[in-house]
């Protein structure tokens, strides 16, 4: 009995250590190649040449920002950025919880049917110039703030991570609860959504994380460059680098002296800005579910 | 019945309307485009009232040579992902989960996410610093070690390994926070008792972690099968790009079609590119969850 | 709990937001379409274009309006989307009929195609009623080469009549070997071999992987014995000069194009071109980075900025330029062909207005001045005998090829080379070059589309492995004759067709 508990014992230190080493690696593998990327974009554009990415490099510069921050377009893309992933996950988490959890309802007859017809646009994808026309002439969100919040509202993958995650939801509670009167807005909202929150938290970083990213929805329908959100405009800036090979005929100073590679590195920096927060704070509800989840069973 | 059954339980099916609406409105209602796929379309005669021409707009593709090969590749591209990618974010979640340190598993966890964030741009000037021939830092290295230099920018075989590296570099991460945060909502009672019991941590990981990642794992499974013949554009042109020497094993049916199609502004034909993949798709999805529902009801996806 | 009154807060929040969010945008946009109104309302034009916003385009837009006050009842609302995504923006724009007044377009966009499926406007009539000034801006060679399907569908955008073409050479490297200046195409290689024996860090020749700079395309436009044909650009069907018979690489090869096949592969194997060229993304940034000897540019002569940052990335470097290109008026002939257009398309509701504002911006030199270079004083400074010099190149950058180009007006950049200026100024003569027998010859594409997305499709493969000498000649070669050869046929065969019945008109 004793050599047995020492026997886990040891296995046990085994795997700990084991744990220790692969996931020490595992985050260094991510984390220097974003190092290299960050530091680098400090560097001055001919250290960055001639000598590559360094850990440290020995000459600094901040050229590549003053080129991505001159102007006054920066901060009306923040701004923009900012408001369209704030408002987009508040109603997108808020629209698709409720939707996942009717999915997810042992009540609701039509799961499947609702679930296919869901998972069918993934799919299906909607075709640009249906896309297009129906949220440019029909709904008439052209220009509109709208166009890069709204089509994105439900995204099916979340949806189904979510669904997965309700399906685990102890349903025995619910008809207590109906016992008691309680409707179901009351219990979701007040039972089910807070036994929820690390599903919830992950969906909402997602959701985060997808409006933060997107510039494909602005491309489409925002002409108003001060409604263009920060990866448009990013995006427009770096293929102005590669201008020349559009370009045919007469010479002009095209703007081959900008820091070229420094500001595609320094774009990382710019876009991952408060975005890159939300993660270890995100990381909070993992531990508080934890909690909160033994009250289930 | 049908009506009954939802009067029945109108609350909670009120849940879904906002949602319901969103799904008709943004993704149903648009896919009448696709009808241009048989059709010649211009603006001016209108999505109907475009001549009808069959199948013609299936023939650039069909009528290639190369069509076989670009959906081989995709599909097996996709496939080294999806399963790499699964393999060593259930593997990342399921170590991190075991951490007890506070702050080491927030520091890592933090790290493995960071990739996510870098754009394609920048991950394929990093590869090139790694990879040219001439000072790439594997060549160096390669050099030091007395060995010859590998021109990696024109090896084909080598390139589906280098791309499946570089996915789970950017993605596994993230893919981990969705069964870190299934894992948080399993029950601790269930490991409390596993202790009494004198479970090894290793057998605690076999028999309980795993088996209730189980779900989560084939939902997450069966959602990246059914874009499984679509393949991920922005990383193939932004890592390939213009160099036709790899195209041998990363050309993928996005990549051929946007290069065939790019001069041409042909919608007609780029949307017979999408129904084929979404068809072929929806057969692939069928299959995966009717197997899954064979074997393991609860998580078939519907 | 207190979830409910948190979650109501943040509902009335978003509420707020989304009223005050929706009449701003709505406020800003809303002059947009009720422009013909009332007499007394201004126009605003919708121009859509590629680049990125300079940070002064709000204040040149604002003088242009000013100036044009008294004249035209326009405002200009300018819409740049990115180079890279430019193409599909413009193409779902037309294809879903969104109401633009002048939207650039080029060969390599998609001009041949939309404007055959008729998106754009014919623009013969609304020319001779407002737009004297744009026709008397662009010599007759330039309007009758450029027409699409007999009719004037876009204005060209252009300020000369040929590619120029250069190699950039490392004079302090030719200097230290003791070599005269470049005269020929066999000096290049001869000098590059050179620096490979003598310096081995250093790559002797960085091709591009893109269509008119790898190694065989670059060196083959700029000789004059084969020319390319209007089917393709590249030279799988290639003409005779001055000849309308194609012929086709698969079935009937030119000597000189499989030559020049051949040195490059040879090159790629001495490892004279460098051995990742296929991978590099960004050559220009390349060349000073990395040290190469041998370089290739699309101009004439060097860029000052270039060279600087040259410089400064490696002490010691300078850079000189060598052209292949013989300035004797009449020796080398032209199509006359543009690579920018500007279009009115068929969905705009401005077509006058837009034409007459056209018109202005074609009428003097101040009023050119202002769109292609910004405001004087200010973004250029006016350095006489046509040319000018940028102060702000952060802040109004160069893009007359954008919406205005052409030769009457158009300066010439003080920075460069004396030499680069007299080629510059010789290009820009319609005069000097022979008018080419296809010249007004477009080729129309709807019969072959199939054909032409596959042959599109196949060209990156092989193609310009093939051209620059990245890839073993004989399986490759063989392989795309047997993918590619059916579509080629056809696409000659259409070609042919077509160019027969253009000369019999």
């Amino acid at each position: 009995m004793l050599n047995a508990i020492k026997q886990i014992g040891t296995s046990d230190k085994l795997i700990i250590t084991a744990v220790y080493v692969i996931v020490t690696s595992f985050a260094l593998f991510s984390f220097i190649p974003f190092w290299l990327v960050i530091v680098n974009s400090f560097a001055s554009e001919s250290e960055l040449g001639l000598h590559g990415f360094s850990l440290l490099p020995s000459k600094w510069s901040l050229d590549a920002y003053r080129y991505l921050l001159t102007g006054n377009q920066i901060y009306y893309s923040y701004g923009v950025t900012l408001f369209v992933t704030i408002v987009g996950t508040v109603l997108a988490v808020l629209i698709t919880a409720m939707f996942a959890y009717v999915l997810a309802h042992p009540k609701i007859r039509y799961k499947n049917q609702l679930a296919f017809f869901t998972y069918f646009t993934i799919l299906f994808g909607t075709g640009l110039v249906g896309f297009y026309i129906v949220i440019s002439m029909w709904l008439g969100l052209k220009d509109s703030i709208w166009s890069m919040i709204l089509p994105s509202l439900i995204n099916p993958f979340y949806t189904f991570i979510l669904v997965s995650f309700f399906r685990t939801l102890p349903f025995e509670i619910y008809e207590s609860a109906v016992m008691d009167g309680a409707g179901d807005y009351r219990i979701f909202f007040r039972i089910m959504w807070p036994i929820s929150v690390p599903a919830i938290a992950t969906i909402s970083l997602f959701y985060a994380i997808f409006y933060w990213n997107d510039w494909w929805l602005a491309l489409l329908f925002v002409d108003n460059y001060k409604l263009q959100p920060l990866q448009l405009m990013i995006r427009q800036l770096i293929s102005n680098l590669n201008i020349l090979s559009y370009i045919q005929g007469s010479p002009g100073s095209y703007g081959g002296g900008l820091p070229n590679q420094g500001v595609r590195l320094a774009t990382v920096c710019l876009t991952i800005g408060p975005i890159v927060f939300l993660y270890p704070y995100i990381q909070r509800y993992f531990v508080k579910g934890l909690t909160i989840g033994s009250v289930k069973g | 019945m049908v009506f009954r059954e939802i009067m029945r339980n109108r609350v909670l099916y009120s849940l879904a309307v906002p949602g319901l609406l969103v799904l008709i409105i943004f993704f149903y209602l648009p896919m009448f485009g696709h009808v241009i796929a048989f059709k010649n379309y211009n603006y001016f005669d209108g999505i109907w009232g475009s001549p009808w021409t069959g199948l013609d707009n299936f023939k650039f593709f069909f009528g290639g040579s190369d069509w076989l090969r670009v959906t081989f590749n995709t599909l097996f591209l996709n496939a080294l992902f999806i399963a790499f990618g699964l393999v060593i974010s259930v593997i990342l979640a399921i170590f991190l989960n075991e951490i007890r340190q506070a702050v080491f598993k927030r520091v890592a966890q933090s790290m493995a996410f960071l990739p996510f964030f870098v754009s394609w741009m920048v991950v394929s000037m990093m590869l090139f610093s790694l990879l040219n021939t001439s000072d790439g830092l594997i060549n160096r290295s390669l050099k030091e070690l007395g060995l010859d230099a590998v021109s990696w920018y024109s090896m084909p075989h080598y390139w589906p390994a280098i791309l499946t590296i570089i996915s789970v570099w950017k993605t596994a991460g993230y893919q981990a926070v969705i069964y870190l945060a299934a894992i948080t909502s399993i029950s601790p009672e269930y490991y409390e008792s596993a202790q009494i019991d004198g479970a090894t941590r290793l057998q605690r990981i076999r028999h309980i972690t795993m088996p209730l990642l189980r779900p989560t794992i084939i939902v997450l499974t069966l959602l990246a099968i059914g874009r499984i013949f679509y393949g991920d554009f922005g990383m193939i042109f932004g890592l390939v790009g213009d160099n036709g020497v790899l195209y041998e094993t990363t050309d993928v049916i996005d990549t051929y079609a946007y290069r065939a199609l790019r001069q041409l502004g042909n919608f007609g034909m780029s949307s017979s590119i999408g129904l084929y993949q979404s068809v072929l798709g929806l057969v692939t999805i069928c299959v995966f969850n009717l197997i899954v529902r064979k074997i393991d009801k609860e998580s078939s996806i519907f | 709990m207190t979830k409910w009154p948190k979650l109501s807060a943040a509902l009335l929040i978003i509420a707020l937001l989304i009223t005050a969010c929706s009449r701003n945008a709505g406020e800003e946009l809303g002059n947009g379409n009720n422009g013909q109104k009332a007499s007394t309302d201004p126009v605003t034009l919708k121009i859509v274009m590629p680049g990125d916003r300079p940070a002064d385009m709000d204040k040149v837009i604002a003088e242009i309006e000013n100036r044009i006050k008294g004249t035209l009842n326009v405002k200009l609302d300018v819409i740049f989307s990115s180079w890279s995504d430019i193409h599909q923006k413009t193409q779902i724009m037309l294809t879903s009929g969104e109401p633009v007044d002048l939207m650039f377009e080029a060969p390599w966009m998609h001009l041949d195609s939309m404007a055959s499926a008729g998106y754009y406007e014919p623009l013969e009539e609304l020319l001779d009623e407002y737009g004297k000034n744009i026709v008397a801006a662009r010599p007759q060679q330039m309007w009758d080469a450029n027409k699409i399907n007999g009719q004037v569908l876009a204005i060209p955008l252009g300020n000369s009549f040929y590619k120029p073409t250069t190699y950039y050479i490392r004079k302090d490297l030719r200097e230290k070997l003791d070599l005269p200046p470049m005269q020929s195409y066999d000096d290049i290689i001869s000098f590059a071999r050179k620096v490979q024996q003598q310096f081995p860090d250093i790559t002797p020749m960085t091709p591009q992987t893109q269509i008119p700079m790898s190694e065989v395309h670059f060196r083959l436009a700029q000789g004059t014995d084969v020319m390319m044909t209007p089917m393709l650009t590249d030279f799988i069907l290639y003409r005779a000069p001055n000849s309308p018979i194609i012929r086709n690489m698969l079935d009937d090869p030119s000597p000189v194009i499989w030559s020049a096949i051949e040195n490059a592969r040879k090159l790629y194997q001495d490892k004279i071109i460098n051995p990742d060229v296929m991978a590099i993304k960004d050559p220009d940034n390349w060349v000073t980075t990395h040290p190469t000897a041998v370089y290739l540019a699309t101009d004439f002569g060097l860029k000052a900025d270039l060279a600087k940052k040259l410089l400064s990335n490696l002490p010691g470097s300078d850079l000189e330029s060598y052209t292949l290109f013989e300035p004797t008026p009449g020796k080398n002939s032209s199509t006359f062909k543009q690579w920018n257009f500007m279009t009115v398309p068929k969905s705009s509701k401005n077509k006058k207005e837009a034409i007459q504002f056209l018109d202005w911006a074609n009428a003097s030199q101040e009023n050119y001045d202002l769109l292609a270079y910004g405001i004087k004083g200010v973004n250029w400074e006016d350095t006489g005998d046509r040319q000018y010099r940028m102060l702000t190149p952060d802040k109004y950058p160069w893009f007359p090829y954008d919406w205005i180009w052409n030769p009457k007006f158009d300066r010439l950049d003080a920075s460069q080379e004396p030499s680069a200026i007299e080629l510059n100024r010789f290009i820009m003569n319609a005069d000097n070059f022979t008018v080419d027998v296809l010249t007004g010859f477009n080729f129309n594409t709807s019969a072959v589309q199939n054909e032409l997305s596959q042959f599109y499709a196949l060209e990156n493969q092989y193609l310009l492995p093939i051209y620059n000498g990245a890839v073993d000649l004989d399986t490759y070669w063989k392989e795309f004759s047997e993918k590619a050869g059916p579509a080629i046929k056809k696409i000659q065969e259409e070609g042919q067709k077509q160019i027969d019945d253009f000369l019999n008109k």
